[in-house]
């Protein structure tokens, strides 16, 4: 059949596995930071647009005129499921949030924010046929800026199995900079190991 | 190399014979690997066993190269490239199973997922 095909180098184009959230990654290098937390049932990140039709009042316009779309705005968050918690993680989680004056093992939440509740975060995933190697291997990354733990600390305990800690961060952009949308991609094939 | 070329080599690449299970040769001696050999086209993982055979009455050295070989995959899998694709190789569960066929000879099943994709 004709038109039953794939590119003849689908599998140097393939992301694998689940992925990882780190709190830094050097893309150039390939060195990454401290894991955040273990995952179960994989990550989701999605970038949001939101757009407005400014014809969409205008008699006799069509529904989706390119020229009069605007893009106002994005909602760019990332979601999963972590299995494994420690006291950093769960002040991350629980966003607005600080350790206890002389104990890093009570997080007191705050009902206010602060500029430090927003950090930078990564997700990077395995990617092409060469995924191996701290320097060579294949990578699809991507780089979250000012994220805050938008869905708050949850924790889902079960009988008999592993507790659940369900998460969302949000990345925000900042009056510093506000024309820079708070995520980039990085998508890197592999090479050869030495 | 083709798909079942390269399947050939990966077996062979832990330092002792390896045998498409149908294809023992009468002088085989032990220890080896055989496996079975299934292929499918992109897009569908395929379940793969390989057993260890080990003439030995402890289970050490066995174990080992286990080891050695669940290193290799790793546990987000090994790809391997052939002609015009790659084998995404990955440990399936259980992932060793010793199977005891007699006091002399031990055996390990080693259970494995691959995906080929071309």
């Amino acid at each position: 059949m004709q038109y039953t095909q794939i590119p003849v180098d689908t599998f140097k184009n393939i992301q694998l596995n689940a992925g990882i959230i780190v709190d830094s990654f050097a893309p150039a290098t390939g060195e990454i930071g401290n894991l955040v937390g273990a995952t179960t049932g994989g990550i989701n990140f999605a970038d949001n647009p939101e757009f407005v039709d400014f014809g969409e009042d205008i008699d006799n316009c069509p529904k989706n005129t390119m020229e009069l779309k605007v893009l106002d705005g994005r909602d760019v968050n990332i979601s999963g499921t972590f299995v494994t918690v420690t006291p950093e993680l769960a002040k991350r989680l629980s966003g607005a949030a600080d350790f206890a004056t002389g104990d890093a093992t009570h997080i007191v939440p705050r009902n206010d924010l602060s500029r430090a509740d927003f950090t930078d975060l990564w997700w990077i995933g395995d990617y092409s046929d060469k995924n191996s190697g701290a320097t060579t291997a294949g990578y699809v990354a991507i780089h979250m800026m000012n994220t805050l733990s938008t869905g708050g600390f949850q924790i889902q305990s079960t009988d008999k199995e592993k507790g659940q800690f369900a998460f969302e961060f949000t990345a925000h952009t900042s009056l510093s900079s506000p024309t820079t949308v708070p995520y980039e991609i990085f998508v890197k094939e592999g090479t050869a190991q030495a | 190399m083709n798909k079942l070329q390269t399947l050939q080599a990966f077996w062979s690449g832990f330092g002792i014979p390896a045998y498409d299970e149908n294809s023992v040769p009468d002088e085989a001696q032990l220890p080896y690997i055989t496996y079975d050999v299934s292929v499918d086209d992109f897009g569908n993982s395929v379940a793969q066993t390989a057993s260890l055979w080990y003439k030995s009455t402890s289970w050490r050295d066995i174990t080992e190269k286990e080891m050695e070989i669940a290193e290799f995959v790793g546990r987000g899998g090994r790809m391997i490239a052939y002609d015009n694709g790659a084998m995404w190789i990955r440990k399936a569960n259980p992932w060793a199973q010793r199977m005891s066929d007699s006091d002399t000879v031990k055996r390990m099943i080693l259970n494995l997922e691959i995906e080929y994709l071309d």
